[in-house]
């Protein structure tokens, strides 16, 4: 604390300097705060997903079918408690453009393999497993259309035609099921199969996959094995994996995304600490003169070390600070106004530790080689320099 | 110490009936540009005495400013040993030179060396910064300081708001604010016009008579030397390849 005012004086010495050093580090920060809420809603998906479900796919690939009645024999299997199965539905509401997640699936086992979303109307939940054309429907996504229970909503589908050819499904909202967590997504249609399995022209006693949610996940894969075993050398044997391990694959599939925004990170925190390195060395560098007559007046090399240190590290939290700050107001603003899993968006104490944590190694490195050419620095030669 | 160094001792501490403050005994130092050696001080040997107040005159290069910074510890001598007040500084680690020379010699030098950044009240404050003084108390000793010079009105001023004088004396009040015994001095009027060297001058001999401070000055100007008790004309050594 005693050299702080000199810390101080000395930042303020190269004004211009300053401003844009600070406005790198602003912008990277900036950058970081805007990119940890995305990257966190990313992991929140795959946390999400259940270690306690495997889902079994066609191994040839994930678009094609598996035979209905794979279920009963997954089913007799050990460690198996419970089997559902899901079909993408590939729906669009009034254009086709807007795109909604629809699934389908058995009404009378929906509520306890996805434990994601709870039915807050039994009577609803009641009517809706009763009555097979009817959709369960998502409290966001009811809201966001104006949907209640009883209205009837015609959904494009991309993939199935009814028998007629039609590829418009009429369906009745049976019940509007919402999150059971705080974070979860309520934007999706959930389908009744034996419905949907009876009116569509092909592909008849099929399904997307199965989630089999299982009694003990450390024998995760265990199961997941026997089952696979269990369909060698069928026409459609299947690969089958936990739900977290699929849902990082899957991200990893649609574009790696969290490896593009690790590496745009790390690309510009390399250029920042190359910016603000050049910065501090032009200005340590200009007062070698200085630092030698302070260490006439006594100053040990450590106490030199200590100041360039400081003088980094209050470079990096005063800029690390503002360009996180308005990442927050950014990112609020966004959640705000997005819906979906933009809506997630929030800076959070993780993204503020991340980004501390960033500024001070980013401080330290930035330091280290002008500290070290200081503390090097000869005493004569750091006087001719004052001349 | 050898008996001639003894006797050179005696010698001037009976002149000037003063203990030696300072001895240098036979150093020498060489600097090297490339493959040339270039010697600075050949076994050179010299006594100050407390309180006093020495010029060393001399060519450019004949290494005033070199005695100037082995006396404070700034450089060490390749032989030979320099003691300041019983204390052997040729023997001392850096870090022990450099907590030495904080507490121990301050320092005036030709263009000032005042930190650009800092005001007046800052600069002085400087060397008071390494210990562990309240705050209360430095600010006591700075505007004593300041006032022994007459600048206790510029405190706030930056280095670039003052002019030569008023800099210079910024530092002679900076090398004064830690008490220091032995005052350094390269060249102090070096940048000044003759009215403002006679200021400083005027200041130093104050500091020298008033308050005993042992002062060595490094000059090419004879006005200046007629401050000193006495002048040391130094000679340069044979350059060798």
């Amino acid at each position: 604390m005693r050299f702080l005012s000199l810390i101080l004086a000395n930042a303020s010495r190269g004004r211009a300097r300053l401003a844009f050093t600070l406005g790198s580090v602003v912008v990277a920060f900036l950058l970081l705060g805007l990119m940890l809420p995305v990257l966190r809603v990313f992991d929140s998906r795959v946390d999400f997903a259940d270690a306690n479900r495997l889902m079994v796919l066609n191994k040839a690939s994930m678009m094609r079918p598996l035979p209905i009645n794979y279920k009963d024999r997954i089913a007799e299997l050990d460690n198996v408690e419970e089997v559902g199965h899901f079909t993408f539905f590939g729906a669009a509401y009034q254009s086709s453009s807007n795109q909604i997640p629809a699934i389908v699936t058995e009404p009378e086992n929906f509520p306890i393999m996805v434990e994601e979303v709870e039915f807050r109307d039994p009577d609803a939940l009641n009517n809706w497993q009763a009555d097979p054309s009817s959709i369960a429907v998502g409290r966001d996504l009811a809201n966001k259309h104006g949907w209640k229970i009883g209205d009837l909503v015609p959904l494009h589908s991309s993939i199935y035609n009814r028998s007629d050819g039609n590829p418009v499904w009429t369906f009745r909202v049976g019940a509007i099921f919402d999150g059971a967590a705080e974070d979860s997504v309520t934007d999706s249609v959930v389908i009744p199969y034996e419905y949907f399995n009876n009116e569509r022209i092909k592909g008849e006693d099929t399904v997307g996959w199965f989630a089999v949610r299982i009694a003990d996940a450390n024998k995760a894969e265990a199961t997941g094995k026997a089952i696979d075993v269990l369909f060698e050398n069928s026409p459609n044997e299947t690969a089958t994996t936990t739900e977290r391990a699929f849902a990082k694959s899957f991200l990893n599939q649609v574009g790696d995304f969290k490896t593009l925004i690790g590496a745009t990170l790390i690309l510009v925190f390399w250029t920042l600490i190359l910016i603000t390195a050049n910065a501090q060395m032009q200005s340590i560098r200009e007062r070698f003169g200085d630092f030698a007559v302070m260490r006439i007046l006594g100053f040990r090399k450590r106490h030199i070390t200590r100041i360039i240190l400081s003088e980094s590290l209050l470079t990096m939290f005063s800029g690390g600070v503002i360009g996180m700050t308005i990442a927050g107001i950014a990112v609020l603003i966004v959640s705000a106004k997005a819906e979906a899993l933009l809506s997630l968006l929030s800076l959070d104490w993780r993204d503020w530790l991340i980004g501390a944590g960033m500024m001070a190694a980013t401080g330290v490195i930035v330091a280290t080689i002008p500290a070290i050419l200081a503390a090097r620095q000869n005493i004569i030669d750091g006087l001719a320099e004052t001349l | 110490m050898t008996v001639h160094d003894t006797e050179i001792a005696i010698q001037a501490a009976d002149r000037q009936d003063r203990p030696a403050f300072v001895q240098i005994d036979r150093v020498s130092k060489t600097y090297r540009k490339g493959k040339l050696a270039v010697p600075v001080l050949d076994r050179h040997s010299m006594i100050i005495a407390q309180g006093d107040m020495v010029a060393l005159v001399g060519a450019s290069g004949c290494g005033k400013t070199t005695l100037l910074n082995l006396i404070g510890g700034v450089d060490r001598p390749d032989t030979g040993e320099i003691t300041v007040d019983k204390t052997r500084i040729t023997s001392l680690s850096d870090a022990g030179l450099t907590e030495w020379r904080g507490q121990n010699v301050g320092f005036i030098f030709q263009f000032y060396n005042l930190l650009p950044a800092l005001s007046a009240h800052a600069n002085v404050e400087l060397p008071l910064l390494l210990h562990d003084i309240p705050k209360a108390e430095r600010r006591a000793r700075v505007d004593n300081a300041l006032n022994l010079v007459g600048l206790q009105d510029r405190a706030s001023h930056r280095p670039e708001e003052l002019s030569g004088g008023q800099q210079q004396r910024v530092a002679i009040a900076r090398a004064l604010v830690t008490d220091a015994d032995l005052l350094l001095c390269d060249e102090p009027t070096g940048d000044l016009d003759q009215d403002s060297a006679t200021r400083i001058m005027e200041l130093l001999s104050m500091l020298n008579q008033e308050f005993g401070k042992t002062i060595v000055v490094v000059t090419h100007d004879p006005l200046v030397a007629e401050y000193a008790h006495r002048t040391e004309h130094m000679t340069r050594p044979e350059t060798a390849a």
